[in-house]
């Protein structure tokens, strides 16, 4: 993998020859990748081509069945307080208030603090996320976008340097998702020392648009099949960015190894089921 | 938890084709029933039914009246009986509170363990199939000779007829905690009891107020018979005291009364479970 690893930049996620799979299925086979301290990469593939799963590995969530994944050279076995994860969808529970989610999670992060403390810092990070007013709310009176900003300031309020999302914008609709890319790009931009993200997207132009780098994954098993660099400064304004003609070469470059992928499979496999992976 | 997995991605996707929009947002409002009698059907037809017991009571008859006593002779009878059927309501709760209540915090307890842990689960399966099938009534009689005084022969019964469903029904729900839910509670790093207590709890609550008023109906089942047996007071012990007597207009309030404490029981639950499933709404 071209990874080129600048010397203040040590790797801190490293998967090695991780497969993984379901029955007779192969969802994942024999990635390596490694992610820099401080870096924002962003999974790209298609469905079926276990990009959410490799999220959920790095979680902790699921073991891996071959090879091994080490944060900070430790090996990972189960989740840790030091990977904050965003879900697609239910990141929130859905009986506690905005505060209390975020309560929860502060004190498990942070047990060392008063009660009252915990409540100041639930509530900074939710004004943070534009979300003060609401914050007595339930997540069934909010919106998708809301719940997906709660979640935002739960994860940032706990600390972790690593951050884990899993098509956290997916379920948004165009406004709420450029908002709320724009609000993460301007908490990444803000952080010292900056968090390590790992976004997964089905989405060419959001990842393009948020990441530092962007793996590309096809399908059937689960691999890389192309690991390139951003290299358009930051910070990114939307306009302009899309403007740019490196991010049009770039676009170009992605989409065609996700088509070059799916021509692969269609032209192996006998029916359109076999090639769509089900 | 039904309605929140549809509210995921599967229902803004449907929100998104054409057919879905029309079906969910019509033009117009659904036709309404409008006038006086909209909404107040059920106690149309139980005024209706009450008439007709007054119809009926007047075409039996006379010398088969006191077996079918009218409405009106009834209320009669249910009037100058209120303070006993006061008392024996006082006397019945008596042996209905406890009862529940453990019941419904053994239940609850022993449920959402068992449903959280496999070799408990599997430790259950004979007792759900084999023995909480058994009608609870059955016990009545052993009970009352097994345990000193019918007090607490009863309230063993009560526990007994409500504990099953609740139990059931409490396990079934810590079983059916959604994936995501359970991701959320391991990524935040909630140790097992907190997991139980903020995760698995409020998530099988709609479980548990299903088996909670199944629970409340059998104990009122598990009580009424346990009093026909062998009580001095009670709701129970009015209607069978009265039918030996063959005052037949009093044991008719009898079951008139029970039946409506019942029912303000099944809707004081009903608030209670709207009140703790608030953000469902």
């Amino acid at each position: 993998m071209g990874t080129q690893t600048a010397p203040d930049r040590r790797p801190t996620l490293e998967l090695d020859g991780v497969s993984f799979g379901y029955q007779n299925t192969a969802v994942l086979a024999e990635v390596t990748l490694q992610v820099r301290e401080g870096e924002f990469i962003c999974l790209l593939g298609p469905s079926g081509s276990g990009k959410s799963t490799m999220l959920r590995l790095l979680a902790g969530l699921e073991s891996p069945q071959k090879g091994s994944i080490r944060l900070g050279g430790a090996q990972v076995v189960g989740p840790g307080l030091d990977r904050g994860v965003v879900f697609q969808d239910y990141s929130l529970f859905p009986w506690m208030s905005l505060t209390e989610n975020v309560v929860l999670a502060i004190g498990k992060a942070h047990p060392g603090l008063l009660r009252e403390q915990r409540h100041e810092l639930a509530e900074e990070y939710l004004e943070l996320v534009g979300l003060a007013e609401a914050r007595a709310k339930y997540p069934g009176e909010l919106s998708g976008g809301m719940c997906q900003r709660g979640a935002i300031a739960r994860v940032l309020a706990m600390g972790a340097p690593v951050l884990l999302m899993d098509e956290p914008f997916g379920a948004l609709d165009p406004v709420n998702r450029t908002r709320l890319q724009d609000l993460l790009l301007e908490i990444w931009n803000a952080s010292k020392p900056a968090r390590t993200i790992v976004f997964v997207t089905h989405d060419v132009d959001e990842a393009l648009l948020l990441a530092d780098r962007v793996v590309v994954l096809g399908a059937c098993p689960g691999r890389i099949i192309a690991d390139m660099e951003v290299p358009i400064p930051r910070p990114r304004p939307r306009r302009q960015t899309y403007a740019r003609p490196e991010f049009h070469t770039l676009r170009k470059t992605v989409n065609e190894h996700l088509q070059g992928d799916m021509l692969r499979r269609l032209s192996d496999a006998e029916t359109v089921e076999e090639a769509a992976g089900i | 938890m039904n309605e929140i997995e549809v509210s995921g991605v599967a229902a803004s996707a449907l929100h998104e084709l054409p057919a879905f929009r029309t079906a969910t947002r019509p033009e117009q409002p659904a036709p309404r029933v409008t006038g006086y009698f909209a909404g107040k059907e059920g106690w149309c037809l139980l005024a209706v039914l009450v008439l007709l017991w007054q119809v009926v009571a007047w075409v039996v008859p006379s010398r088969n009246r006191f077996l079918f006593p009218s409405p009106v002779v009834t209320i009669q009878a249910l009037w100058s009986s209120l303070p006993e059927l006061g008392k024996g309501t006082v006397s019945s709760f008596i042996i209905l509170i406890p009862g529940y209540i453990a019941a419904v915090v053994a239940g609850v307890a022993l449920g959402i363990l068992a449903g959280t842990t496999k070799w408990l689960e599997r430790l259950t399966v004979p007792f759900t199939r084999v023995v909480a099938p058994v009608p609870p009534t059955v016990y009545v009689p052993y009970a009352i000779a097994l345990l000193p005084g019918f007090r607490s022969a009863a309230i063993a019964v009560v526990f007994i007829g409500a504990f099953w469903p609740v139990f059931v029904n409490a396990m079934a729900g810590a079983a059916s905690v959604p994936q995501r839910l359970r991701d959320n509670a391991r990524v935040l790093g909630l140790g097992k009891v907190e997991y139980l207590r903020r995760v698995v709890f409020p998530s099988s609550l709609t479980h548990i107020f299903s088996g909670m008023s199944v629970g409340l109906a059998m104990s009122f089942i598990m009580l009424t018979v346990a009093e026909l047996f062998g009580a001095n007071a009670g709701l129970g012990r009015f209607v069978q005291f009265y039918a030996d007597y063959a005052d037949y207009p009093r044991m008719v309030a009898g079951i008139l009364f029970t039946g409506a404490v019942t029912f303000v029981c099944m809707r004081a639950l009903d608030r209670l479970k709207r009140r703790a499933l608030f953000w469902q709404r």
